[in-house]
């Protein structure tokens, strides 16, 4: 189950008993079958777990302790929850079932007191001769149920759901076509953010590609759209094409959305300094650092291939960003300077997989 | 040049071995299909296997089904036995020719068409796949149905992809997809009843036909297709416009009575024809090219000798004026032709592949010349030119992909044609009443489309362009670091056909593989 | 005589605006031939720009993040639910292109 790095990291590392040692890490996976814990600042990996699992896709949520990564796998049907000092499996749920086949698209969150993990899974009914497709429907597991967790709660949910994030409030939010509040509790569904029913008469409604956990690092649940912009109602001309952002702080559970760029290159996932939000950084094949304040692009670098996943420290001076290949790019969030890569030991793609940041200590 | 030829040939050997001789058939397709499918697809009241039994497709479809059912749910079933269903769904469960009509490119693997499916099935089906493919089917509104919920149980981010995810994409599919499909493409149709009644003609016989070679040009031969099982056998001649003679040989496969698939040997080089014949069997026309790079490929055309006069076209097509050259009519039964038109002219020698003439049209002929020969006529079918008013470049956006260096993708060139045309009576170029010359040579090169593909030096890397065939062999797959991003030899340019005084554009795209490269896309 | 269609900035208002021929300043708006894709997220033949340098670059980084969520399933073998180990033995893309099939059996042909 664990190699040799692994055991050593753990007993080195004592992620919590060790307080007073703050400091980043970041947790991704990569192909074939390898967990990663990495000390952002030393650029080194200090925990290596061999996997005994299919890792596709590789969306982590990290339990708000910060032990425990689940992590949506064995394409796209399973949660494991993988214990990060022992690199142990310490929970995991299959979630298809005799003839029902369930994938989770990237909806995997866990509630701020550990005790849940959530999950929109999408049901087919695989029959000899033909498939029948059911309604999704939010999953509600116990975090203690061990090895063959079976959800304690289901509730009906919309269509095309990706990714999701809990609140302090105990509220869940999903992106779908609306940016939704879920009561994990009772099921009952709101709309937090309009995306589909926004009312912006003079707008195309907003795409948003969302498979990257966003924003955990500034604490909020956030997720970048793109929009046609025109010059009236009559949506006869075009204006601009435009980036936006929308957050729900996962603290407060208030909400915001609002534009910020013109349409000039392709961003996959985006993050803000967690010390001073008006900073968003966003990646693909270029990094670019945005004001959302003054909405001027502060600054844009190509990067030596893309990415599809960004991170931050907590202390805002490095950018992560990740999945694709097999490395990890460390920016200067100043300057945007390459400062430093990180290589998995497995020279394995971390795909579609994603990456953490959390921090040890205080 | 030398690399692709040696290719062709190996991957075209096990082309042929693929049309393996059918024994028996018709009554024994019905067993087969109970023996390999009733497992799964449970006979309803009627009999008839499930999910089967309310669809009609293309062979290409059928085969593709299997295929489906042995890649993704474990069917186990012998090659030949494969071979066989394909031949009896594909019999009984066809598409009427009628139905195949104007999506005819996909079977015979065009590489440059441009769709314009309407909306919703543009963006609900076409943004994945081709038009094509959803036309070529006919279901009844139950199998229209299905057909979502296979979509979406197997590949499920269907709804979240771009085009996808901006819609209600089950709720539309449901309530308005499949009934526009179950009305547009319904299982019972008139054309395919009365076809399955009509007589089927023969493949059998001589065969007088017209192509192009990618490399050689335009050439015409004839083709013997006999035997009394499937997959015929198919042997001839074929004579390029410069006078090389090369000898064809081949197996034939004809379904649905009209579907034609042959791989033929052309001097070495395996070529497959993707034909259609006529519904009354006298001629037979699509598209023949290299069977290692169906990218290179262009239309054919073969009459059928035994039936009178007939004309399947003019080598060489296109005659610059003041020169003196035979002009072969190829067709059947062509024993006194006459010309008319830019140029007046009548006799002509009989030969075994219609007849011959001697034309030297004088300096300063423009026009085009039809042809008649008994009841056969071609009309405008050789034009006469002492000058070009301008030149288009076809397909007008060509897509390339960058293969080979060790992957299994091989490298998928593209082809340009350039095209000559006069103005017209108005004068003015580019406009409707310019008259098509035909295909006429040129020099070609490439240059950067635009700013960005300037500064990534897209033409340094993408490829070769072939400056007398206008053929595009694109670069090799793979990262290459020496280009920013580590990118592929991918590349945005602009083809530049030029003859004399005047040129023409396209644009090419040299992406990159397909990994997934089915018979229909 | 314009071919244009919806990219991923889509959206049915979008369509409208090109039926309307008003789309000459969108940028996301391109021409594919048939059986190329037209999910321009970012495109797997063109990107939204109609070119090939905003596409995933290069395609081998991408490559994985396209068959793992099955994103262009008709270009690229999806591993979600058709051909599930398709890349099971190249864990890098970059380097294992090479070992990657294509998979449309080669002993099927009509």
């Amino acid at each position: 189950m664990r190699n040799l790095i692994a055991a050593t990291a753990a007993v080195c590392l004592g992620l919590s008993a060790l307080p007073a040692l703050a400091k980043d890490l970041i947790v991704t996976v990569a192909k074939p079958d390898r967990l990663y814990v990495i000390d952002a600042k030393a650029r080194t990996v200090e925990t290596d777990c061999k996997l005994d699992f299919n890792l596709i896709p590789g969306v982590i949520a990290m339990s708000p302790d910060n032990r425990i990564a689940y992590i949506l796998a064995g394409r796209w049907e399973n949660v494991y929850g993988v214990d990060l000092e022992t690199c142990e499996t310490v929970f995991s749920a299959h979630q298809s079932d005799g003839d029902i086949r369930r994938k989770t698209i990237a909806s995997l969150a866990v509630s701020k007191d550990g005790k849940e993990v959530y999950t929109v899974r999408n049901p087919v009914r695989i029959l000899a001769d033909r498939y029948e497709v059911l309604e999704p429907e939010l999953a509600v597991y116990d975090t203690s149920a061990g090895l063959k967790a079976e959800p304690v709660r289901t509730f009906p949910a919309p269509r095309r759901m990706t990714v999701m994030a809990t609140g302090r409030n105990g509220m869940l939010y999903a992106a779908g076509h609306e940016i939704y509040a879920i009561d994990p509790k009772t099921g009952e569904t709101t709309i937090k953010i309009a995306n589909k029913s926004w009312d912006r008469p003079t707008y195309s409604g907003p795409d948003v590609l969302a498979f990257w956990p966003i924003g955990t690092q500034a604490d909020e649940f956030m997720l970048l759209y793109s929009a046609a912009v025109f010059t009236d109602e009559s949506q006869s001309e075009l204006a601009d094409f435009i980036w936006g952002y929308e957050s729900v702080d996962l603290t407060t559970g208030e909400s915001e959305i609002e534009d910020f760029a013109s349409f000039e290159v392709i961003m996959f996932s985006a993050i803000r300094d967690p010390n001073d939000k008006s900073k968003l950084y966003g990646v693909y094949t270029q990094l670019s650092k945005h004001d959302l304040e003054t909405k001027e692009l502060v600054k844009r670098v190509d990067l030596p291939h893309t990415y599809y996943c960004i991170n931050i420290s907590s202390d805002g001076k490095e950018i992560y960003v990740g999945g694709t290949n097999d490395d990890i790019g460390v920016y200067d969030a100043e300057t945007l300077e390459r400062i430093g890569e990180i290589l998995l030991p497995s020279g394995g793609d971390m795909a579609a997989g994603t990456m953490h940041v959390i921090s040890t200590g205080s | 040049m030398i690399e692709r030829l040696r290719k062709g040939h190996a991957a075209g050997l096990a082309g042929l071995l693929l049309l393996t001789p059918i024994p028996g058939l018709a009554q024994d397709g019905a067993t087969l299909l109970e023996e390999n499918c009733a497992g799964c697809h449970a006979p309803g009241e009627n009999g008839a296997l499930s999910r089967i039994a309310g669809q009609r497709k293309s062979p290409e479809g059928w085969l593709m089904t299997i295929v489906r059912m042995r890649l993704f749910h474990g069917m186990e079933i012998d090659n030949d036995v494969q071979s066989q269903l394909v031949h009896y769904l594909a019999d009984t469960q066809g598409l009427a020719p009628s139905e195949t009509e104007g999506y005819r490119y996909i079977l015979e693997r065009e590489p440059a068409v441009v769709e314009e499916i309407d909306a919703p099935l543009g963006e609900m089906c076409s943004r994945c796949h081709s038009g094509a493919r959803v036309a070529l089917q006919r279901r009844t509104q139950d199998e229209w149905d299905l057909h979502i919920d296979f979509h979406v149980g197997q590949w499920p981010t269907l709804e979240y992809q771009a085009l996808g995810r901006d819609r209600e994409w089950l709720k539309i599919a449901r309530e308005e997809v499949v009934p526009m499909l179950a009305e547009k493409y319904p299982f019972e149709t008139e054309a395919w009843s009365t076809w399955q009644s009509a007589e089927k003609s023969d493949a059998n016989g001589t065969w007088v036909f017209t192509t192009r070679l990618p490399s050689k040009g335009e050439a015409y031969g004839t083709l013997e297709v006999s035997g009394e099982t499937q997959p015929y056998t198919v042997a001839g001649t074929l004579k390029t416009a410069n006078g090389d003679e090369f000898a064809v040989s081949g197996k034939l496969n004809v379904y649905t009575g009209y579907e034609w698939r042959a791989n033929i040997e052309i001097g070495g080089t395996t070529y497959r024809q993707v034909l259609a014949m006529s519904e009354d069997g006298s001629t037979v026309s699509g598209r023949q090219f290299l069977h290692a790079e169906d990218s290179l490929g262009a239309a054919f055309k073969a009459v059928k000798a035994g039936d009178g006069p007939a004309i399947a076209g003019v080598v060489p097509s296109t005659l610059a004026a003041g020169e003196a050259t035979t002009v072969q009519i190829v067709g059947t039964d062509l024993s006194s032709i006459d010309l008319s038109g830019a140029v007046v002219a009548s006799g002509g020698t009989a030969n075994a592949y219609g007849a011959a003439i001697e034309l030297s049209p004088d300096a300063g002929t423009d026009g085009t010349v039809s042809i008649a020969a008994g009841d056969a006529s071609d009309k405008d079918g050789l034009a006469v030119y002492s000058h070009i008013d301008s030149l288009k470049v076809e397909p007008e956006f060509g897509v390339a992909r960058v293969g080979g260096g060790g992957g299994s993708a091989g490298k998928v060139p593209a082809r340009f044609d350039a095209v000559g045309y006069w103005n017209g009576p108005d004068g003015q170029a580019g406009t409707e009443d310019d008259v098509r010359i035909g295909i006429i040579p040129a020099t070609w090169s490439v240059a950067a489309f635009n700013e960005e593909a300037e500064v990534l030096k897209d033409v340094e890397h993408a490829g070769e362009m072939d400056t007398s065939l206008g053929i595009f062999m694109p670069a090799v797959a793979g990262p290459n670091p020496e280009r920013p991003f580590s990118t592929n030899n991918a590349g945005n340019l602009k083809v530049v056909a030029t003859n004399g005084d005047v040129s023409g554009e396209g644009q090419l795209i040299v992406t990159v593989q397909r990994w997934n490269d089915p018979p229909i896309r | 005589m314009r071919h244009l269609k919806p990219l991923n900035q889509k959206a049915d208002k979008v369509v409208k605006a090109v039926e309307t021929d008003n789309m000459d300043e969108v940028r996301a708006m391109q021409t594919v031939v048939a059986g190329c894709a037209s999910t321009l997220d970012p495109g797997w033949e063109v990107d939204p720009f109609g070119g090939v340098a905003a596409l995933c670059q290069p395609m081998e980084a991408d490559l994985y993040g396209c068959s793992d969520p099955c994103w262009w399933p008709a270009q690229v073998p999806d591993t979600i639910n058709s051909y599930k180990d398709w890349n099971a033995d190249a864990d890098n893309a970059g380097k294992d292109w090479r070992s990657l099939g294509t998979v449309f059996p080669s002993d099927s042909e009509t």
